[in-house]
């Protein structure tokens, strides 16, 4: 049985942004997204969905936030006995080749670029996602 | 599986008219809040031109690179790369000239054309205040005679740093006086390995910060190669620079890293000491492994160092004693042993040691295996989302928390309240019962403030006996209720030591959000509060 995408953490601390990317997510793919709008809040959120059997399969992180950023974020979600696992990916307007990079090399998965066109985002994020679980 | 097998990828049909409607409300509100923003970046902008502000070039280039990120996403791919051009232009190294900044704002405000009015400005908070205390801290930077000059000497002398600028690697060599720390404003690529390498009189290596306008893997691992401690992509965030001169010379007085030396020979013990607090770590020498625990609690260790054979225990029986308490499973190990056969080797691996020197030790070698591993262990600490002990957040997690709850209370007009709470005379608990009754009472109250407030609640610790409480939804005259609620349930616990029973109390300060206050007002007001609880009596919560 193939597995599908289904479950997505959205973190972002722009109000507008988080709410484009849920509209889009949700109802242009079909998604089921959860939005946190700091790092800190993202880590609390995992832990609690995690106890209730919510564990997304894929997390998309703004790289610049205050406080705990992207990276400062993925670095906490690496070092998590409980998260450790979650793929991980950027969505950023940082998107020099150095900096995509950089962010990979931190162990990102993929990273998405902003602007991004809401009706495809959705296949971008699928993209991303499907290229950590092929053999 | 294949890609194809995914049940929507096939393009998506029409979309149901009520999303697009509420896609293009999302749009509206974009719409609307940037005139409110532009009127940001150009009140930053200003300061920056102004006063060459810090912040002000911080607030520029986060709202820039945001506007680059959403304003195509919202249908004015003009307002992005208007956005993109100023980022880039902030991103160059050097000072940004003010000609330059004033056509990329316009370009900016050409690329919004906004009907709406433009809101009014919000002012900005001011600069923060910089005292420096104590003299200057030399530090050297070479910079070739080409690179564009700014103001970092400026802003480092309100850190506290004296900057003395070098245009090569010769004449910073030749310089009479030794600096704290050097920065190499220099290609990395032009770094041959080892070349960052500067020892001081004392043979002690000068900790180096890169400065590069690379953002790239392969330039920090060019300036990682020539011995950089330090990474900086310029145009150079002040605060994450100065942070990373604070840590390399350990300025901060909680910086040092700490270190319990166990060893039954004072002599020895005294000579390991001298070589850790050589390298800028403060240690503590215990003779009698017995008294090893009340050490390592006093002075906080972030490590211990032991000798293997000792006449009250040996090495691995002192770990396996540590393991037994529950604030102390994470912390490092060296053991320091004068034979290394294969069973000797076996044991260590199974006490979950981190690392072993044979002796003679070689005490450049000790300097460095203690440094990285005491290091490494606050690193990880500082990584983990809660506390080992408690399983409360932990100090960054909580902070971040309070500021995008502040962030919604304001969003959203709803109450918030932020506590802190201090065990009292904690220190006579431990002086007293000891460390493992101390830990009990801090477990204690922690189960007590994880079960008896609202699961929306954040409970954090602030290290030793402080904690950090969230309260959202809540107005600080009922977070004073039910934390007084708490104080009188928790005084009334009864813990034990021995056949002795004893009771602790706890003194709470409590801050109310208001707008106008942020996280860091919030944070100061609990404390000022908690500190006046502490000072009319303890025992008691104010409000701030």
């Amino acid at each position: 049985m193939a597995e599908t995408l289904n479950r997505v953490l959205y973190v972002d601390d722009e109000p507008d942004i988080q709410a484009i990317v849920e509209l889009s997510l949700r109802h242009v793919g079909g998604l089921d997204v959860r939005l946190a709008e700091s790092g800190g809040q993202a880590l609390a959120l995992l832990e609690r969905a995690i106890l209730e059997g919510w564990v997304p399969q894929l997390i998309l992180l703004d790289a610049v936030m205050p406080g705990m950023d992207g990276p400062a974020t993925l670095a906490a979600i690496r070092h998590h006995p409980s998260l450790d696992g979650i793929p991980v990916a950027f969505v950023t307007a940082m998107t020099q080749d150095s900096e995509v990079a950089a962010l990979k090399a931190l162990g990102a998965v993929g990273v998405i670029a902003k602007p991004f066109d809401p009706l495809g985002l959705p296949g971008n994020v699928r993209d991303v996602w499907g290229a950590t679980i092929r053999p | 599986m294949t890609l194809d097998s995914r049940p929507d990828a096939s393009p998506h049909p029409a979309l149901p008219e009520d999303l697009l409607a509420r896609m293009e409300k999302i749009r509206q509100d974009f719409m609307t809040g940037l005139p409110g923003r532009l009127a940001l970046i150009h009140q930053a902008a200003r300061t920056l031109i102004e006063t060459g502000d810090a912040d002000a070039y911080a607030d520029l280039a986060r709202h820039s690179h945001s506007l680059a990120g959403s304003g195509a996403t919202f249908g004015l791919p003009d307002l992005s790369g208007a956005a993109r051009a100023l980022e880039r232009l902030l991103n160059q190294p050097g000072p940004v000239a003010p000609d330059a900044l004033r056509d990329a704002l316009q370009g900016l405000q050409d690329a919004a054309t906004v009907a709406a009015p433009a809101a009014p400005t919000t002012p900005l908070p001011s600069a923060p205040d910089l005292s420096p205390q104590g003299p200057l801290r030399p530090v050297h930077m070479v910079r070739p005679e080409s690179a564009a000059a700014d103001d970092l000497a400026d802003v480092l002398a309100a850190y506290g740093y004296a900057l003395t600028v070098f245009p090569d690697a010769q004449a910073l060599a030749a310089a009479a006086e030794e600096p704290e720390a050097v920065i190499l404003d220099l290609n990395p690529y032009d770094l041959a390995p080892g070349g960052a390498h500067m020892a001081d009189t004392k043979g002690r290596k000068i900790p180096a910060v890169a400065l590069s306008s690379s953002t790239g893997f392969a330039a920090r691992l060019a300036a990682a190669r020539a011995g950089c401690d330090a990474y900086v992509v310029k145009p150079p965030d002040v605060n994450v620079l100065v942070d990373h001169l604070d840590r390399l010379t350990e300025r901060d007085p909680d910086q040092p890293l700490r270190i319990v030396i166990v060893d039954d020979d004072a002599t020895l013990g005294a000579y390991y000491e001298m070589a850790l607090q050589s390298a800028g770590m403060r240690t503590r020498l215990v003779t009698n492994p017995m008294q090893a625990m009340e050490a390592i609690y006093d002075h906080n260790a972030d490590l211990v160092v032991t000798d293997l054979i000792m006449p009250q225990c040996t090495g691995f029986e002192l770990a396996a004693v540590l393991r037994q308490y529950d604030g102390l499973l994470a912390l490092p190990i060296v053991f320091l042993t004068a034979d290394l056969d294969a069973e000797t080797y076996r044991s260590a691996v199974r006490t979950g040691i981190d690392a072993y020197m044979t002796k003679p030790v070689d005490l450049g070698d000790l300097a460095e295996t203690v440094r990285a591993r005491a290091r490494r262990a606050r690193q990880l600490k500082a990584l983990m989302v809660r506390d080992g002990l408690t399983g409360a957040y932990n100090h960054l997690m909580i902070q971040d928390l309070l500021a995008s709850e502040v962030a919604r209370a304001r969003r959203e007009g709803t109450a918030l309240a932020f506590a802190m709470l201090d065990i009292d005379h904690f220190k006579k608990v431990n002086d007293r019962y000891g460390h493992g009754a101390g830990d009990r009472v801090i477990k204690g109250l922690s189960r007590l403030l994880h079960q008896r407030l609202r699961r929306t609640d954040m409970i954090g610790r602030y290290g030793g006996e402080e904690f950090a409480i969230i309260m959202p939804h809540t107005a600080p005259q009922d977070a004073v209720d039910r934390l007084n609620l708490l104080r009188q349930q928790f005084s009334d616990i009864p813990y034990v030591h021995g056949d002795t029973p004893f009771q602790v109390t706890f003194s709470g300060g409590v801050a109310g959000f208001q707008d106008g206050r942020d996280a860091k007002a919030l944070n100061q007001m609990a404390d000022a509060a908690l500190y006046r609880a502490k000072n009319a009596g303890r025992n008691r919560i104010e409000l701030g």
